[in-house]
């Protein structure tokens, strides 16, 4: 073990203010992926019974602090950021799942406006605007962010609960909001 | 109605017709379409949505009583229940009368179903991730990612600190009474009080029409007496340079 590697890597996610990856660690201090893993696994066992702890997280590592010392340190720091209300979990969720995606795509799934859960999504930096899709009207596309990865404990977007779609049942936004008013209309009317 | 949802509730009113009515918030028609199935533990798959019909109308009746505005997006759902429910009643529409372009009401079912069954899969997750929110947040990281709200961890600064000190350096600052008079001077004028000056008395120096007189108005004046040189409107005698320019009218005899 290269202690002096493990030194490195340990200053480096002292000073970061954001999840490092493998890759970055590696280049940063000038070593192989495999050894930086190596290292970051020393890293975490060392820190395992400490005040300070390593979180494999947003697709990299970061230093936390353990949960037991919680109550201390929120009592430091501002007061935590309230939790999110039911729709902003939802409309997060479908984010998460169908990005990019359009305020529309969203609305249509949860039937309802979704313009002021947008914003507070935005203001909390969970999702950023992603471009415009290539479509009349060319509406704002959204996608998660990093912190949105870090706020939810996920390590990547892979690391979702899985969406359990009956077969033959796909998640067919483009039907949902397009297909479904204008044919709502025509059976109405028929 | 359970689930601990907030409710929206009338005022209870005093006297014979005191009553109290109280309707749970729903997020949308999807959602209370949903607790609907859910309330009478029917399968989403499965549940002739035309059976809801009767109660969804029953909430939205309530939502008006209570003077709620109801959304178009809910009475979208109910047109399209209600649609389906009077299906349900009369008999078949002939074939030769069917339009083939339409829908049919199964098709609308099932594509309603559909909406509710992926808006249940999301909400399903929503609350998944909502503890894995909540396990997360036993984790504080160093320096958020957002400046903003760096700057007001690093200083521990909230409203009232702000509020107070805001109040603190008004109450110390000392009034200020500044005037700023602009000195206005047009060149015009100037020439015209430069004229003046040597007709009565025969001439003027240059040090004694800036006498008093900002560095503003002194340009102005030095450039008037440029311009009646041009003119030709005085004369004028300056011996060595940077000493007194003496004006003196064209027509009068040297006096130096």
């Amino acid at each position: 073990m290269n202690s002096n590697l493990q030194r490195t890597i340990e200053a480096l996610l002292f000073v970061a203010n954001e999840a490092l990856s493998i890759k970055e660690l590696a280049k940063l201090a000038h070593a192989s992926e495999i050894d930086v893993a190596a290292a970051l696994q020393q890293v975490e066992a060392d820190f395992a019974e400490r005040g300070i702890v390593l979180r494999e997280i947003a697709g990299g590592y970061r230093f936390a602090t353990a949960p037991p010392a919680r109550e201390a340190v929120e009592a430091y720091l501002l007061p935590p950021k309230t939790s999110l209300s039911s729709p902003a979990l939802e409309t997060v969720a479908i984010i998460a799942y169908s990005q990019p995606v359009t305020r529309s795509e969203i609305e249509a799934i949860r039937g309802v406006s979704a313009d002021s859960v947008i914003s507070t999504l935005l203001d909390r930096n969970l999702i950023v605007e992603a471009g415009r899709k290539d479509v009349v009207g060319r509406p704002l596309l959204y996608k998660t962010t990093p912190e949105f990865l870090e706020s939810f404990g996920l390590r990547s977007l892979d690391d979702l609960p899985p969406l359990e779609l009956e077969p033959g049942a796909p998640l067919e936004l483009d039907l949902l909001t397009a297909g479904i008013a204008a044919k709502l209309d025509t059976a109405l009317s028929g | 109605m359970s689930e601990g949802r907030e409710a929206l509730a009338t005022p209870a009113v005093d006297g014979e017709h005191a009553y109290r009515v109280s309707l749970p918030v729903f997020e949308g028609p999807l959602d209370l379409l949903l607790h609907l199935v859910k309330e009478q533990q029917l399968d989403i798959a499965t549940v002739p949505l035309a059976s809801l019909a009767e109660q969804y109308l029953d909430y939205v009746h309530r939502m008006e009583q209570l003077d709620v505005e109801i959304a178009a997006d809910y009475l979208v759902i109910a047109a399209t229940l209600v649609f389906l429910k009077s299906k349900s009643l009369l008999p078949p529409v002939p074939a030769e009368f069917l339009d083939e372009e339409a829908e049919t009401p199964e098709q609308v079912e099932e594509r309603l179903r559909a909406r509710l069954i992926v808006y249940s899969k999301f909400r399903d997750i929503g609350e998944q991730l909502r503890t894995r929110q909540l396990e997360s947040a036993a984790f504080h990281y160093r320096e958020g990612a957002d400046p903003a709200s760096d700057l007001t961890q690093r200083y521990r600064i909230d409203s009232q600190r702000l509020g107070r000190a805001l109040i603190f350096a008004l109450r110390n600052a000392r009034p200020e009474h500044r005037t700023i008079a602009r000195e206005r001077l047009s060149l015009l004028a100037q020439m015209d009080f430069i004229m003046q000056r040597i007709r009565q008395s025969g001439e003027v120096l240059f040090s004694e029409l800036c006498r008093d007189l900002g560095r503003e108005s002194i340009i102005v004046t030095f450039l008037a007496i440029l311009e009646l040189i041009r003119r030709r409107r005085v004369n004028f005698e300056q011996p060595e340079a940077f000493d007194d320019i003496r004006l003196f009218r064209m027509t009068a005899p040297h006096a130096a």
